[in-house]
C-alpha cells in the first residue's frame, strides 16, 4: 500500500484517471488513423509518466500494468498500427483495468481482481500478434540463413514450455546413453537445444534502451532543457532477468540525469556550454556481466554540497561526515531516502531512484557505482548485472547406479540419516522416475550410501545418495513448467538435473529406505 | 436466471444498441431478483474494443453490487470462435468472482 501523505495518493489517483482518458482517446484516435505522429509522441508520454507516477507512489500494480501496456503500444507503433483486433481490445481492455487499480479506494479489497491472469492474456495476445508480424514478414522477404540472426523469441508458452521439456529429456537421454556416436548426437543436439532455449528467452536490448532515451528527451523537453540522448548497445541481448534489471536502473539514472544534472540552457550558457546537454547510454558485454554507463555532461556531484546535506539531514555525525572520503560522499547517494535535491519534481527529488537502483541490481547480482564525476562537467554512472541466466539455490547430491548430479529446490529442507535408517517417509527411486536405468543397481545397501530427507511442509520424500550433500546457487538453463519433474541447471560449471520431488512417485517401502 | 443470446458482430454500429442492452439486462435481473445471467455468445462473431468497453463497465457494476442484489454472469463460448478465448478470459479477470467462462 502507498505510504505517501493521503493528499498525495488522492492527487495521484485523479490525475492519473485524468491521463488514462487521455491516453484512450489518443489510442482511439490513433485507431481511426488521425493526427498519427503528434498522438503517439502524447499517448506514448502520458504513459510513460503514469507508470513513472506509480512507481514513485508506491502503485505496483499500476507500475506493472502500464509498463506492459507500453510493450503493447511499442509493438503496435512498429506494427505501423497494422494488428489484429485483438491487439486494439486488449490495449482498451487494459486502459479500463487501469482505471479500476487506480479508483480502488483505499480499504476497499481488491479481491476478485486478476491483474495476474489479465497479464497473462495480454502478454500472450501480443505474443500471438509479434508470432503474425513475423510471419508476414517472412512470407514478404527472402528466407534468411539459421546465422543470419533469425531470432526464436515470439513462441507461445505453450511451445516455450514443450521445447525446454524435449531438451530436458534429451538431456536425460544423452546422461544415460551408451559412450558411442548415439551418445555424441544426443550431447550435440542438447547443446543445439539448450542454445535455442537460451535465444528463445533472450530479450533484445535495444527497443528497451531507446525507449528509456525517447521517454528522457520528452521529460527534457517538459523542463525546457535540451537533451540529446544517445543508446550504443549494438544487438545485444540479455536474459529477462538481466533486461528487467537494466531497464528499471535505466529508467531512474537518466530521470535524475535529465531532472537534475543537465542545467537549463540559461544556466549551460552561464557556464560556457552549449544549450543543448548530451547523456550517452552505452551497453558493453563484458563476458560474465553485462555493463551499462550513462555519462551526463551536467553539473557533476558537488561533494561539498553532499557533506552539508549528509550533515542536515543527520545521515552521519558531524564529525563522521567532516571526516567522510570522496568514495564514501558517493556512497550517500544509494542510501535510501537520500537526496541533495530541494526541489521535489514529478520525477524526481524524493530520494527514491538511486536506492532503488542499487536494490534492484543486488538483487540480480550486480552493481551500480559512479565511475567519474567532475563538478561542472558531468557524472558517469556504471551499471553492471551478470550475463547468466535466473539462478535458484539448490541442494546437490548423486545417488548410486549414475554419474548424474542431482538437485532439488533449498526450498526442501535436507536432512541426512545413515543408510538403513527407518525412516516414516515412502523411499523415491529418483533414477527410475527419471527412466535412466542404473547401472549397478541392487544388492546390499552400500555403507558409502545415506539417506537424504527432503521436506517441504508436509510433504516428505526420502533418497539414497551416495555423495555429500551441499547447498548452492544454481543457474536454471532449462527452465520447464512447473508440472514437468525435472529441469537442467548449471552447478558451478556442471550440468545437473533440478528434479521436482513432489512429482516423483515414491517406490513405496513407508519403514526403510532402501 | 436470465439468458440473452448475442449473434452476428458486435461493432461501431451496435455499439449504442449493446449499451441500452446491457442496461435493460442489469435492471431486468435485479428487479427478478435472479441469480444469474447466461450471456450465450457461440454464434457470435466479434465484439471490437468500444464494445467490450461496456461490457467491462457492466461487470465492474455487477461487481460492485452489494450482496443481497449480488448476482454472477455465466458466458457460454464456443472454441470456433477463436477470438474469445483470449478476450473473454481477459474480461473474467476484472471481477472473477463474477465471470466464469463456459465452453
Amino acid at each position: 500500500m502507498p505510504s505517501l501523505p493521503e493528499e498525495l495518493v488522492a492527487r495521484f489517483r485523479c490525475v492519473s484517471s485524468e491521463r488514462v482518458e487521455r491516453i484512450e482517446a489518443g489510442w482511439q484516435a490513433l485507431m481511426e488513423r488521425r493526427e498519427r505522429s503528434t498522438t503517439i509522441a502524447e499517448v506514448r508520454r502520458d504513459l510513460h509518466t503514469l507508470k513513472g507516477d506509480a512507481h514513485v507512489t508506491g502503485f505496483a500494480e499500476v507500475d506493472l500494468l502500464a509498463h506492459e501496456l507500453e510493450d503493447l503500444l511499442e509493438f503496435a507503433i512498429g506494427s505501423g498500427f497494422s494488428f489484429p483486433q485483438s491487439v486494439d481490445v486488449m490495449m482498451v481492455m487494459g486502459l479500463h483495468f487501469l482505471t479500476m487499480l487506480l479508483m480502488s479506494a483505499p480499504g476497499v479489497s481488491t479481491a476478485g481482481i486478476d491483474l495476474k491472469g489479465f497479464l497473462s492474456e495480454l502478454r500472450e495476445v501480443q505474443r500471438d500478434a509479434r508470432i503474425d508480424a513475423e510471419r508476414g514478414a517472412a512470407l514478404r522477404s527472402s528466407p534468411r540463413s539459421a546465422s543470419g540472426g533469425h531470432r526464436l523469441d515470439q513462441l507461445s508458452d505453450s511451445s516455450r514450455e514443450m521445447l525446454t521439456a524435449a531438451a530436458t529429456n534429451v538431456f536425460l537421454e544423452r546422461a544415460c546413453a551408451m559412450e558411442g556416436p548415439a551418445r555424441d548426437r544426443l550431447e550435440v543436439t542438447w547443446l543445439m537445444l539448450r542454445s535455442i532455449v537460451a535465444n528463445v528467452t533472450a530479450v533484445r536490448l535495444q527497443p528497451r534502451l531507446h525507449r528509456r532515451a525517447d521517454a528522457s528527451a520528452a521529460l527534457a523537453r517538459a523542463l525546457g532543457k535540451e537533451v540529446n540522448v544517445t543508446v550504443s548497445c549494438g544487438d545485444l541481448t540479455a536474459t529477462p532477468e538481466a533486461a528487467n534489471a537494466l531497464d528499471v536502473a535505466l529508467m531512474h539514472l537518466l530521470t535524475n540525469a535529465t531532472d537534475h544534472a543537465i542545467e537549463t540552457p540559461a544556466r549551460r550558457a552561464e557556464a560556457g556550454k552549449a544549450a543543448g546537454g548530451t547523456i550517452a547510454v552505452v551497453a558493453t558485454d563484458r563476458g560474465a556481466f553485462l555493463e551499462l554507463t550513462v555519462a551526463d555532461d551536467g553539473v557533476g556531484i558537488d561533494f561539498d554540497r553532499l557533506r552539508s546535506v549528509a550533515k542536515e539531514k543527520g545521515a552521519r555525525t558531524p564529525e563522521e561526515c567532516a571526516a567522510l572520503t570522496e568514495q564514501e560522499l558517493l556512497e550517500l547517494l544509494f542510501e535510501p531516502s537520500f537526496s541533495t535535491s530541494t526541489v521535489v519534481t514529478q520525477r524526481s527529488g524524493r530520494g527514491i531512484g538511486l536506492d532503488a537502483v542499487r536494490a534492484v541490481l543486488e538483487e540480480r547480482g550486480g552493481a551500480v557505482s559512479v565511475g567519474a564525476t567532475a563538478k561542472g562537467s558531468g557524472t558517469t554512472f556504471v551499471v553492471r548485472v551478470p550475463s547468466a541466466g535466473e539462478h535458484v539455490m539448490v541442494h546437490t547430491f548423486r545417488v548410486p547406479g549414475s554419474s548424474v548430479t542431482l538437485a532439488a529446490s533449498a526450498e526442501w529442507s535436507a536432512t541426512l540419516e545413515p543408510a538403513g535408517a527407518r525412516i516414516p517417509v515412502a523411499h523415491t527411486d529418483v533414477l527410475g522416475a527419471l527412466d535412466i536405468p542404473a547401472t549397478n543397481g541392487g544388492g546390499d545397501p552400500d555403507p558409502a550410501t545415506r539417506i537424504l530427507s527432503l521436506t517441504r511442509g508436509a510433504e516428505s520424500f526420502a533418497l539414497t545418495v551416495c555423495s555429500a550433500v551441499t547447498l548452492h546457487a544454481a543457474e536454471r538453463l532449462c527452465r520447464t513448467a512447473d508440472h514437468e519433474r525435472a529441469e537442467v541447471v548449471r552447478v558451478d560449471g556442471t550440468e545437473a538435473v533440478l528434479i521436482r520431488p513432489e512429482l516423483l512417485r515414491p517406490s513405496g517401502n513407508m519403514e526403510k529406505a532402501q | 436466471m436470465t439468458t440473452m443470446s448475442l449473434s452476428g458482430t458486435a461493432d461501431a454500429l451496435a455499439l449504442a444498441a449493446l449499451e441500452s442492452l446491457l442496461s435493460q439486462l442489469h435492471d431486468h435481473v435485479l428487479a427478478a431478483h435472479h441469480k444469474t445471467v447466461l450471456l450465450d455468445f457461440t454464434q457470435l462473431g466479434f465484439i471490437n474494443s468500444s464494445c467490450f468497453a461496456k461490457l467491462i463497465a457492466w461487470v465492474h457494476r455487477v461487481r460492485l453490487l452489494p450482496e443481497a442484489s449480488a448476482y454472477t454472469i455465466r458466458i457460454r463460448t464456443s472454441e470456433k470462435q477463436t477470438w474469445q478465448r483470449r478476450s473473454l478470459h481477459a474480461l473474467k479477470c476484472f471481477a472473477v468472482d463474477v465471470v466464469t467462462i463456459e465452453t
